[in-house]
């Protein structure tokens, strides 16, 4: 195994110089299906919870500190809000839902990130929601209805092979299945190989490849993962240039650009166009979003 | 579809489902906003379509957006608690007559939902135990974070508790 040391080597250069040990501090989101932020803040600031709300977020909050469980108070069981780290908020924030629209989520589960669409949408329009995986589909089922959300469909399937019927949707969301980040993960440094990062990479390329097809003319796709690697992230978003007919929105936002060089290859400027998070820089877990337009 | 109108039935609702309107999926019912209506043409692998009305066991396990909305429903039956007793109650508790806030003498069998500051938790039936009258949980919000901690997918009551474990 490479370990820690290999992976903070491959992180200087690109350009960053991480300790490894960087912590992402916790975060909720308020659902706004149910409730609006200055009755929850007062709601929870009066139970004991401290609460930060983060600039560059609709509905979103950093906890200090609450002295009780926020994952098991009343206003969590009733939906007021969920605990949603800041860089996967932004997520879709970026995506930018609007009313009446046609969404896909194309790994949904287990669905925090599908119950923030749905708010954006106000409960209008349709969300598709899909995922591999039943076990997490329970999870993605129960957010769903603890948020109050009653505009989605969620399906159990492979996104590559499920039959859409021809259906063209305004956006799509693919928050691919990727590495992870040592951020989130402390055992993440002892588990991890380069050649997982290409085999993973090897999948998300095909469903990026599905998500461009799946498109209305103009429509939006948002490629995340929490990934630090440039395999599943800049390099992936290379490919798509070099094979799609697609271009990059500028992400606007707390963290850096993509990057132009990454493992030996120079790539197209445009992906500079991307963001990343790097946990040292934003606070949060490592994360990666770029912006896709047909 | 039995189960479901016994519940409304039962809680004193005037909601009236039209059985075409419904999706089943398994156990589950839902009503499907427009937008979602033949969306795309496969149902074979659909988990979840809409409004998640709750599902069918041995008693109907309404959906908690199902609850919210019988709760602003002025003829339902409702069984106000204070903050202590609606902790206990969403940790899976009976709750003994003399917790319960309702108009008049509870009857036998008679379904309430429990409501705290306006919240809606969950349900329960009347009931007799050891010579007092106690709301039977049948259903509360506690679920959410129970279903997530159980090995299987077995959901929903009753046998999760002792009988008599009240508050």
């Amino acid at each position: 195994m490479p370990g820690k040391r290999f992976f903070l080597e491959r992180y200087r250069r690109m350009g960053h110089d991480l300790s490894g040990n960087e912590r992402t501090r916790s975060a909720l989101r308020v659902n706004t299906l149910k409730t609006d932020a200055e009755a929850l803040v007062e709601r929870l600031s009066r139970l004991g919870a401290t609460l930060e709300r983060v600039g560059y977020l609709r509905d979103g909050y950093t906890i200090g500190g609450s002295g009780f469980s926020l994952g098991a108070s009343f206003e969590y069981l009733l939906g007021l809000y969920t605990l949603q780290e800041a860089a996967s908020q932004f997520a879709v924030e970026v995506l930018g839902p609007g009313r009446e629209e046609t969404i896909l989520d194309m790994c949904a589960a287990p669905g925090v990130k599908t119950t923030q669409i749905s708010a954006h949408m106000g409960n209008t329009g349709a969300i598709v929601a899909v995922d591999v995986s039943r076990a997490r589909l329970y999870a993605l089922e129960n957010n769903l209805e603890r948020m109050g959300v009653v505009n989605c469909a969620a399906y159990h399937a492979d996104a590559n092979e499920l039959d859409y019927g021809g259906l063209l949707f305004d956006r799509i969301l693919l928050d691919a299945p990727c590495s992870g980040n040592y951020v989130a993960d402390r055992a993440w440094f002892s588990k991890r190989r380069p050649r997982d990062f290409e085999r993973n990479a090897e999948r998300q390329r095909r469903l990026l490849g599905k998500a461009v097809g799946l498109l209305r003319p103009g429509g939006v796709l948002v490629y995340t993962t929490c990934s630090l690697e440039p395999e599943e992230d800049e390099l992936n978003v290379q490919w798509l240039l070099e094979n799609h007919n697609v271009s990059l929105d500028r992400v606007e936002g707390p963290g850096s650009p993509g990057l132009t060089e990454a493992l030996g290859e120079r790539l197209d400027d445009e992906v500079a166009r991307c963001m990343r998070f790097w946990p040292d820089e934003t606070g949060t877990q490592g994360f990666f979003v770029a912006r896709v337009r047909v | 579809m039995r189960l479901l109108r016994e519940f409304l039935e039962g809680v004193g609702s005037r909601l009236a489902p039209d059985e075409e309107g419904l999706v089943r999926i398994n156990n589950k019912r839902f009503i499907e906003a427009e937008a979602l209506t033949g969306l795309l043409p496969t149902r074979r692998d659909l988990v979840y379509a809409g409004r998640f009305l709750g599902r069918d066991k041995r008693v109907f396990i309404p959906s908690s957006i199902l609850l919210e909305e019988l709760a602003r429903e002025p003829s339902t039956r409702k069984a106000h608690v204070d903050r202590r007793t609606a902790w206990l109650f969403v940790c899976d508790r009976d709750v003994f007559e003399e917790n319960l806030g309702v108009e008049g003498r509870p009857g036998l069998g008679e379904l309430y939902l429990v409501v705290s500051e306006g919240d809606c938790l969950g349900y329960g039936r009347i009931e007799e135990f050891e010579g007092r009258l106690i709301l039977r949980n049948l259903f509360d919000l506690g679920d959410f974070l129970r279903r997530e901690r159980r090995p299987s997918r077995r959901r929903g009551k009753p046998g999760a508790r002792k009988r008599g474990e009240a508050t």
